[in-house]
């Protein structure tokens, strides 16, 4: 997967500025998958929630 | 083409340091097709240095350009009908050495610094893949080598190989390598010009390279000399 | 755990992830109002930039889903 290879690639650029690469994540799921997507908007919010605000964002 | 690749994140936050105005420069030839300082890797490299630097409460400002080639002073006076290179304390440049050198030249004034590595004269294998073909040894031997380069591929640049210690067409210095003669030896025999690799090739003219070297053209000589 | 509303940004291939965000939708399946869909025709197309941009503007995770 094309998408992978750049988001496994991106990550390694959050690291490098210190932003930390469990921001970004990649996930597979199929157009049936509706109950996975839910599930994966909650976990990425959740997560986002665990690891604080984008210090990007309380600069602006 | 030239091949390069991009220094490691924090070297260049190091060499950018103290700078409170950078413009990174891009270069849009080699250094595009090998995705290491083109337009698109000047923006990633603009967005990473400025949210380092946002992370650490520091204001600094970083513009973007990307010229044509930074190797020829008729691409490199553009510049200044886009910005105005004074307005910066420091050049980023993602060109090969070549490029960042010659900016150097023409804005003498200015810090300009590297933002990738150059590595070597080489060819697209496919997407995102490179591989060194030649070494710019100054007197090509390839009409005798079925088009592929001893001096770069063979470990130990023999002009008249193969050296006896190829095991299954690998090179016994690297047996993950290709042994260049062994690939030459399929060649010329797929060519019919094995004749080729009978003869003796006479050591390596190193004197015709000089460093650094100048070439001026046949054409151009009157106007070069005094 | 930090008191605030994050901002998550999916950016969704048309063909897989859209659909099934779109599904869910149909579905009435409760997913947080914190993820906001960037629509790609395939994320195939999903550059680094796009990602890093995102970062720069201040959402708080990113996603790609395919
Ligand atoms: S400056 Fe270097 S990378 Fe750019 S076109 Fe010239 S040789 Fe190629
Ligand atoms: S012999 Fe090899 S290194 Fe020398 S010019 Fe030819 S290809 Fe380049």
């Amino acid at each position: 997967m094309r998408a992978q290879e750049r988001v496994e690639y991106a990550k390694k650029l959050l690291d490098e500025i210190g932003l930390g690469s469990d921001r970004l994540e990649f996930f597979h799921i199929a157009a049936s998958e509706a109950p996975l997507f839910a599930k994966t908007g909650e976990k990425m919010t959740e997560r986002a929630r665990e690891m604080g605000p984008n210090p990007l964002r309380s600069v602006k | 083409m030239i091949v390069a690749k991009r220094k490691p994140f924090n070297e260049i936050k190091e060499s950018v340091s103290g700078a409170s105005r950078i413009l990174i420069l891009g270069c849009g030839t080699c250094v595009a097709v090998c995705l290491a300082g083109g337009e698109k890797e000047v923006a990633i490299l603009a967005s990473q240095l400025r949210m380092a630097f946002q992370l650490e409460d520091q204001n600094v400002q970083i513009d973007e350009l990307t010229i044509e080639r930074q190797c020829d002073r008729e691409f490199i006076e553009q510049i200044g009908t886009k910005v105005n290179v004074d307005d910066y304390d420091l050049i980023l440049s993602t060109a090969c050495a070549a490029g960042v050198q010659l900016l150097s030249d023409v804005f003498d004034h200015k810090v300009v610094v590297p933002g990738l590595n150059t590595t070597f004269i080489g060819v697209a294998e496919g997407p995102g893949v490179w591989t060194e073909r030649c070494r710019a040894c100054s007197d090509c031997v390839l009409a005798d080598t079925g088009g592929i380069c001893p001096v770069t591929i063979c470990a130990k640049e023999l002009l008249n190989g193969p050296c006896g210690g190829a095991r299954n067409g690998k090179c016994e210095v690297d047996p993950e390598k290709d042994c260049a003669w062994v690939l030459i030896y399929n060649r010329l025999e797929k060519l019919g010009r094995l004749d080729r690799m009978k003869q003796i090739h006479a050591p390596k003219r190193h004197s015709v390279q000089e460093h650094p070297a100048t070439i001026v053209h046949e054409a151009y000589r009157q106007r070069y000399t005094v | 755990m930090v008191d605030y509303e994050p901002t998550v940004v999916a950016m969704l291939c048309n063909y897989c992830a859209y659909s099934a965000a779109d599904l869910a939708g149909v579905g009435r399946l409760q997913y947080p109002p914190n993820v906001r869909v960037v629509f790609y025709l395939c994320t195939g197309k999903v550059e680094i930039l796009h990602i890093l941009k995102a970062f720069e503007a201040g959402a708080d995770a990113v996603f790609v889903g395919a």
